[in-house]
């Protein structure tokens, strides 16, 4: 089996889209930057019933309050501001550089890609944003076993992909509430219309 | 293996017949493919393809609300949707000719 291999992700946000895909049934898709696959978070979340598996971002997002938009975009900017302060803190300016770059590649996905690229990068970061918290909050590696490094590394792994999906499945949720909203507000003008 | 290839490549004609005629949600869909004619589509079938008709801008959506639980996303078949399908359909009925004449002449020569 060839191991696939992209680099375009960080400049293509709809690439992105791959991973939160519910109507795609894979759990395994290749990664949209970087080397091997990657969970579809969409995936698992429909498979554990959480969304319908037509409940995709590219046919949602565009329905996403402003509110729940401009969360998506500062949220993550702000929580790599203080990852970063942190970082600088305990003189690890590697993780505050990381932290940096995470804030970018959000701001790039809201500034140039369609709402739905721009939820599936906030869901990405945050994920992400988990694991280098986890990287700054690690006390010195010698002093630990090679068997709780294992276990802890499993967890940041669990609660990289937890954080990924709770945003995905929060804007899927939100998106359909706002569209019920909608759907009713029309019902009742036509209501309305035909009363008067 | 060959036997599902040909089931899965007519499944898209199917499920743009059965659209045109009368739009509907995926879950709807699938019960109805199931009980009017007797076509068990997975899921991980019918979804992967209703997306792919959407991208390639065959189907259009619109959202209708639910009597129990979220709005659904009802599927319709566009005017690209629509040349596609009398396309594929003129292609499959050439197909069962082409099956029916080889039929033919294997039962004769046989």
């Amino acid at each position: 089996m060839r191991i696939p291999i992209n680099f375009r992700g960080f400049l293509n946000p709809e690439l992105q889209l791959n991973e939160v895909d519910p109507e795609n049934p894979r759990l395994l898709v290749s990664r949209s930057t970087g080397i091997g696959w990657n969970l579809n978070t969409g995936a698992l979340a429909a498979r554990l019933g959480l969304i319908r598996p037509d409940d995709s971002l590219s046919d949602l997002a565009d329905h996403l309050p402003r509110w729940w938009m401009a969360t998506a975009r500062y949220l993550p900017s702000a929580c790599s501001a203080g990852l970063g302060i942190a970082a600088l803190r305990r003189s690890r300016p590697q993780i505050a550089v990381l932290a940096a770059a995470l804030a970018w590649w959000n701001r790039r996905a809201h500034t140039r890609g369609s709402a739905a690229e721009a939820v599936a990068a906030s869901a990405n970061v945050a994920g992400l944003q988990v694991v280098v918290l986890s990287a700054l909050a690690r006390p010195n590696s010698a002093s630990r076993s090679s068997s709780t490094s294992q276990l802890s590394g499993m967890l940041v792994l669990l609660a990289c992909v937890a954080v990924r999906m709770a945003v995905e499945v929060g804007s899927v949720k939100v998106a359909l509430r706002a569209i019920e909203a909608e759907l009713a507000g029309r019902a009742e003008q036509k209501e309305r219309e035909n009363h008067v | 293996m060959a036997e599902s290839q040909l089931r899965k490549g007519s499944i898209e004609l199917v499920v743009l017949s059965v659209l045109q005629q009368s739009p509907t949600y995926g879950a709807h869909l699938r019960s109805m493919l199931h009980e009017g004619y007797g076509l068990d589509v997975s899921s991980g079938t019918l979804y992967p393809l209703l997306s792919r008709l959407r991208k390639a801008r065959m189907l259009d959506i619109e959202w209708e609300p639910s009597p129990s639980g979220p709005p659904r996303k009802v599927y319709s078949v566009n005017d690209k949707g629509r040349k596609q399908r009398a396309q594929l359909a003129r292609e499959f009925q050439q197909l069962v000719r082409v099956v029916e004449q080889l039929e033919q002449s294997a039962s004769i020569d046989s």
